[in-house]
């Protein structure tokens, strides 16, 4: 969970997980308390009723019929919630043991996960539902559940996902810009010695099982730089390109920690990838064109893909890169083909 | 149009796949209770359960995809085969009661039915460009244009030289591989963004209707008089169970943050982590909730293969060991039922072994090589 450490929280940890995740949605949380609360209570005071919250189902108690249970079956769910409860409270939520084993199995970017393990959803839908039950008439049950969700729907936000959709502009759901970027750095690519003698070394193979076979199908795919808007979505349409960057060091790079990984000034691998990012983008004019040439050929990079009106194109030509063209508003630039 | 249609035609086969695969196994252990979403959700956990166990062992053997989809194949065919001559009759009693089954609904059946409907078309409209989607998706597209499993790297494309236990063990994003090397045309990221997305979100609903079906259980089913519940049997739990559908539609279109069940639902339903959350999570719950109410039909076994398909889906599915032993635990303490631990181990075997191998791979006790 970005920004939540267990360094930093020590035994208040729990909490402020718990807060961020949750956010705004806490008065689900409410409700489910609060029913688990409403449950206890019923379930002691009534214990001879079905279903506590509605009387209706007292009449068809059948006494003797589940003497052997200690807890009657009426409240079975809410000693189930408060079962999870407690047994989470006293392990996985139990600040003095997160504090040393989460660190220890790297799990302190993921902890949230640990909060699905409360039905804190299902809970509230539970109690709700039960609230909306107690009316019978038809019309003015219909009523309470509109007023109900009326009620969270003025106390909490939107989930983040629903405003954020928009009509995809083609079946496989990328940018339209990625199809086309694609087949432009294949196109090159072909032309290339490079693509004809991995051909030729792949052809020769027999082995599929070998380290060589591995090495040599790589080696027959163009190694690109793609800005990060689109990156993500290359490899998802096609896998027959190359990403210098891989998941984490990208989304380092781009100043997302949540990965929970950091890369420092002694990662020669993660220096060399930013150093042709900064010189990409104009970022660093201190950077030299010995500089950018050496981290390309350590890196064995071959395209780099820039937004045109962002490519510091002097710089990438000057040092030796060539430009292939400009497709969908994206400079293509090769080097060492 | 041509990718539309194959997409639709996937989805379709799919779903009849799990129905099939969901008939079988209830009709193997004499269930009486059948409806075709219930087979359907049954036959989904088992298929995932079984995929896992078939594809790890061809990852771990080197074996190539298509071998893999081929045996699939033969799987999924026989799967149909039986599913068909076994499940037929019932599916025809369930489409001949169908109206008599609808009319023991409320109004609610609507808005949860169109629910279900707007969450299916959010799902195949929604996309983005995360990180998390360029694995999940990468790695099948990866494995099929390379006829390998888990050989290369799904983010960069480059060889991998020892498979790693955090996503190795976890199989689904190949099924992705396997349906799309079976059916010639249909791309990959339109198989696992699309057609998983909302063959995924249909599960879920479905999980979550049954949850609702365990927490308000028509109490006939258990030889009570309840007269003043409902006039028909059936009635007052499918009522209740429509409303708690809808309730929890409601809680996730309103969850704001990016760690809740619905932001999975809504933006990541094709990743196996929203699979946990919101299929399996849901389903191990409706068998916990049975287990306390005592109206379970095959409660361990259900478990099981939930279990089974969760480590399928992801390494998340630990989740769904602690959720199962939280929940269960102190029943079988309160209630003195001790005899339940061993089918409760039995139940957890999945996640346990998958545990143990992962922890002998993490520390070097088994080294997974990807060539040889």
């Amino acid at each position: 969970m970005s920004g939540i450490t267990i360094k930093e929280y020590g035994l208040t940890f729990v909490w402020a997980a718990l807060r961020e995740y949750l956010g705004r949605s806490w008065p689900i949380l409410l409700i489910f308390a609060a029913g688990c609360v409403l449950g206890i209570v019923f379930a002691i005071t009534g214990r001879k009723k079905e279903n506590p919250l509605e009387i209706v189902d007292a009449r068809d108690y059948v006494p003797g019929k589940y003497e052997d249970n200690p807890l009657p079956d009426s409240s079975s769910v809410t000693w189930m919630f408060i079962g999870i409860v407690i047994f989470c409270a006293l392990t996985v939520m139990n600040p003095f043991l997160v504090r040393v084993l989460i660190p220890k199995f790297g799990m302190t970017t993921v902890y949230y996960r640990f909060f699905w393990i409360i039905p804190i959803t299902f809970g509230a839908a539970y109690w709700l539902t039960r609230a909306a039950g107690m009316v019978k008439k038809r019309v003015l049950q219909a009523g309470l559940v509109i007023l109900l969700c009326a009620g969270m729907a003025w106390l909490m936000p939107l989930n983040p996902g629903i405003p954020n959709v928009r009509i995809p502009t083609n079946v496989y759901k990328v940018d339209g810009a990625v199809p086309v970027l694609c087949d432009a750095v294949h196109e090159d690519f072909e032309k290339t010695q490079k693509y004809i003698t991995a051909s030729e070394k792949l052809a020769q193979i027999t082995d599929t099982s070998s380290k060589k076979w591995l090495k040599a199908v790589q080696k027959q795919y163009p190694l690109c730089v793609f800005p990060y808007g689109i990156e993500f979505a290359v490899r998802q349409y096609d896998p027959t390109i190359r990403l210098l960057f891989n998941r984490n060091l990208r989304l380092f790079y781009e100043g997302n920690t949540s990965t929970g990984i950091s890369y420092g000034s002694k990662n020669t691998r993660y220096i060399r990838r930013k150093l042709i990012l900064d010189a990409m983008y104009g970022k660093d004019p201190a950077i030299t064109q010995e500089a950018f040439r050496e981290a390309m050929d350590k890196t064995g990079a071959q395209y780099l893909i820039v937004e045109e009106h962002l490519a510091n194109g002097g710089f990438l030509v000057q040092s030796g890169c060539k430009q292939v063209g400009v497709v969908a508003g994206y400079t293509i630039f090769k080097y060492g083909l | 149009m041509k990718i539309m249609l194959l997409a639709a035609a996937a989805m379709i086969l799919q779903m009849f796949l799990f129905l099939c695969l969901g008939s079988v196994v209830m009709k193997i252990r004499g269930r009486k209770e059948y409806s075709l979403s219930r087979a359907a959700f049954v036959g989904y956990f088992v298929y995932f359960g079984i995929f896992e166990v078939i594809c790890l062992i061809f990852e771990a053997a080197l074996l190539p995809l298509r071998t893999l989809a081929l045996t699939m194949a033969a799987v999924m065919g026989a799967a149909i085969l039986l599913g068909f001559f076994w499940g037929y009759r019932s599916w025809m009693e369930s489409m001949n009661s169908l109206r008599y089954r609808m009319k023991l609904h409320s109004f609610t059946v609507v808005l949860m039915l169109l629910a279900l409907a707007a969450s299916v078309a959010f799902v195949i409209l929604y996309f983005d460009a995360s990180a998390d989607s360029g694995w999940y998706v990468g790695t099948a597209s990866t494995a099929l244009t390379t006829n390998t499993i888990g050989r290369f790297d799904p983010s960069t494309g480059a060889r991998v030289l020892r498979f790693k236990a955090r996503y190795a063990l976890n199989a689904y994003p190949y099924h992705s591989a396997v349906v799309c090397s079976l059916m010639k045309g249909l791309p990959v990221i339109v198989q696992a963004r699309s057609v998983m997305s909302a063959i995924n979100v249909i599960m879920s609903f479905i999980g979550v209707y049954e949850l609702g079906l365990a927490l308000f259980p028509d109490h006939e089913d258990r030889g009570r008089k309840v007269r003043d519940i409902s006039n028909r049997p059936g009635s007052y739990s499918r009522r209740r169970a429509d409303l708690f559908v809808v309730f929890v539609f409601v809680l996730n279109i309103l969850s704001s943050t990016i760690y809740m069940p619905g932001i999975f639902l809504y933006t990541r339903s094709y990743e196996g982590k929203s699979l946990i959350v919101n299929v399996a999570i849901p389903a191990a719950l409706a068998v916990c909730v049975s287990l306390w109410r005592e109206i379970a039909e095959d409660p361990m076994r259900n478990l099981f293969w939930i279990m089974a398909a969760a480590v399928c889906f992801s390494a998340s599915s630990i989740m769904v060991l602690i959720l199962s032993l939280a929940a269960i635990l102190p029943m079988i303490g309160v209630r003195g039922k001790w005899k339940s631990l061993l089918p409760l181990a039995g139940a957890c075997t999945p996640v346990l072994a998958w545990a143990l191998i992962y922890y002998l791979v993490q520390h070097g006790a088994i080294v997974l090589r990807t060539w040889r």
